[in-house]
């Protein structure tokens, strides 16, 4: 694990940084942010629009990098988007055309503000209902009321794989056995498997995954959905402009046919140099090994937490990493100060899911979301400063 | 003085852990809510002859609005809104807090990430006290 986590920089500008704020970005490789600082010295032009060699070589980069990410989760073909939230907000705008007042939408009581706004928006566009699957107190999905909520109406299920407040692992094969071979697409918020749960999304069915690059030691700015040419087929493009279209007449204009036409405008070129490399990376550490590693630290330091007698979020049996808790009297984001004093770095809040904290009757929490580069010794610095925290502020 | 000491001064906590006016005055009609979406911190002020306040938040949001229901005390709407900006400028840089009572903010810079939790309650009511009818 040491080897890994030479290739951060950002650990030699803040040697005793314990970064568990994994959950709201990754920290980034060597390799990506050279390959972004190299592509504006010595490739930067724009795509589609240049015969000369530089504007070559950003279109190949375009195309190649679109390639090995489909190739990399093994689906059939990908969009850029600009992250998580623009690829929901996308989506929900280009289905509205499938959807009317007969039709119900299925989301779950753990989805990311993400993938649940967008939805009730277009609810209330279209007179749809939105229906919403719960979840037990120990944090897995009740997956026995979502198959009571569907019906042949639904027409879209679309839910988180790795809760980013519990942690929990959602089951994607048993949805889509749920979903069986209704008319509906099925959707999935990857946000938190993009990273290291790669075999989770290469392993199951959905019509489309939706994620950020920065969630998988990539750049910002840029996102991925993931889709089943199925679904695309039936999407009209969502974005009008430059590089989407052929023909341009006064009135109308027609749209190219292969998947640029939903990329409308000069997309983040620098950034997708950036997440090629990215992928390249992840695709050179042993996975496996990460996976156990997260899933370890995230249940010993829950373990420990208890112990100290803390409430931690849910059960924590099938964990991906995350630990939410309280502390008590102590507000969680007075936690959070007292430790970043120790170079601590975590996250307080609702962390855009209000709907977790209500069911647990709570207005925030503490996070502590780990990632590859995060060592068994770090858990004990973190219990050793909660240990100092309760005598600071009792 | 350590960082964390230079933001949880003695004084911050106690003020925190004993808050003043800190009471649930249903029976008070006008109330207005001070609410920070991104932390979910959530004061209701109930306003009557006296200031009280209650809910949820941190220490510094805490302390902060049981000073200013102290600071408040017997002054004009007037009165009121000109300190209200000064204190809310001199957290965002703009100048000093000399005020006494309100000297634990006097340098902003200790409370870096965190001014927001200072300002909510002061927000809160600096928007009341201009939407008022004059
Ligand atoms: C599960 C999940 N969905 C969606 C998002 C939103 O990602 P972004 O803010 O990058 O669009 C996040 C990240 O915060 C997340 O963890």
């Amino acid at each position: 694990m040491f080897a890994i986590k030479n290739n951060f920089p950002i650990f030699k500008a803040h040697p005793d940084l314990i970064f568990t704020d994994n959950a709201s970005t990754t920290q980034k490789p060597a390799a990506v942010i050279e390959a972004i600082s190299q592509y504006y010295r010595e490739m930067n032009a724009n795509v589609h629009r240049a015969v000369y060699d530089l504007g070559n070589q950003s279109d190949q980069i375009y195309r190649d990098t679109r390639q090995e990410i489909c190739e990399f989760y093994q689906k059939e073909t990908c969009i850029f988007t600009h992250g998580t939230t623009d690829g929901f907000n996308k989506l929900a705008m280009s289905l509205e055309n499938q959807i009317d007042s007969r039709s119900n939408i299925i989301v779950t009581e753990m989805e990311h503000h993400s993938n649940l706004v967008p939805w009730q928006e277009l609810c209330q566009r279209t007179g749809a209902e939105l229906r919403l699957v719960g979840m037990t107190d120990e944090g897995t999905l009740d997956y026995e009321q979502m198959e009571k909520l569907m019906d042949d109406s639904t027409r879209i299920v679309s839910m988180v794989h790795i809760s980013n407040t519990l942690g929990t692992i959602n089951d994607l094969k048993r949805v889509r056995k749920i979903i069986g071979n209704r008319n509906a697409w099925f959707l999935v918020d990857a946000a938190q498997s993009c990273a290291i749960h790669i075999d989770l999304i290469q392993n199951s069915d959905a019509d489309a995954y939706i994620f950020g690059g920065h969630k998988m030691f990539g750049p910002t700015g840029v996102g991925i959905l993931l889709a089943k040419k199925k679904l695309l087929n039936e999407l009209p493009p969502f974005h009008f402009g430059g590089g989407m279209v052929t023909e341009v007449e006064t009135l109308k204009s027609e749209y190219k046919e292969d998947v640029t036409r939903f990329e409308a405008g000069t997309p983040p070129i620098a950034q997708i140099a950036g997440l090629k490399e990215a992928v390249r990376f992840i695709s050179e550490v042993d996975l496996g090994q990460c996976r156990q590693n997260v899933s370890r630290l995230a249940k010993t330091l829950r373990a420990r937490l208890e112990a100290e007698g803390f409430d931690c979020l849910g059960k924590g049996q099938d964990t991906a990493g995350i630990v939410s808790v309280t502390f008590g009297d102590i507000h969680p984001h007075d936690a959070a100060s007292f430790l970043n004093t120790k170079n601590i770095a975590v996250r307080a809040g609702h962390h855009c899911t209000q709907l977790i904290m209500k069911k647990y009757g709570i207005q925030a929490c503490v996070r502590f979301s780990f990632s590859i580069y995060n060592r068994d010794q770090e858990v004990d610095s973190i219990m050793h400063a909660i240990k100092e925290m309760k005598s600071f502020f009792s | 003085m350590s960082r964390l000491n230079k933001m949880y001064q003695e004084q911050l906590l106690v003020e925190a852990k004993n808050p003043y006016h800190f009471d649930k005055r249903i029976d008070i009609e006008e109330s207005i809510r001070a609410y920070n979406p991104l932390c979910g911190d959530r004061y209701d002020l109930f306003l009557g002859e006296e200031i009280f306040f209650h809910g949820f938040g941190c220490a510094i949001s805490k302390a902060s609005t049981s000073l200013m229901i102290k600071f408040l005390e017997g002054k004009s709407n007037e009165e009121a809104i000109h300190s209200i900006k000064k204190f809310i400028k001199g957290i965002e840089g703009g100048g000093q807090i000399e005020e006494e009572l309100l000297l634990i903010f006097r340098n902003p810079d200790h409370f870096k990430g965190r001014h927001d939790c200072i300002k909510l309650s002061w927000n809160a009511m600096l928007k009341y006290l201009l939407n008022l009818p004059s």
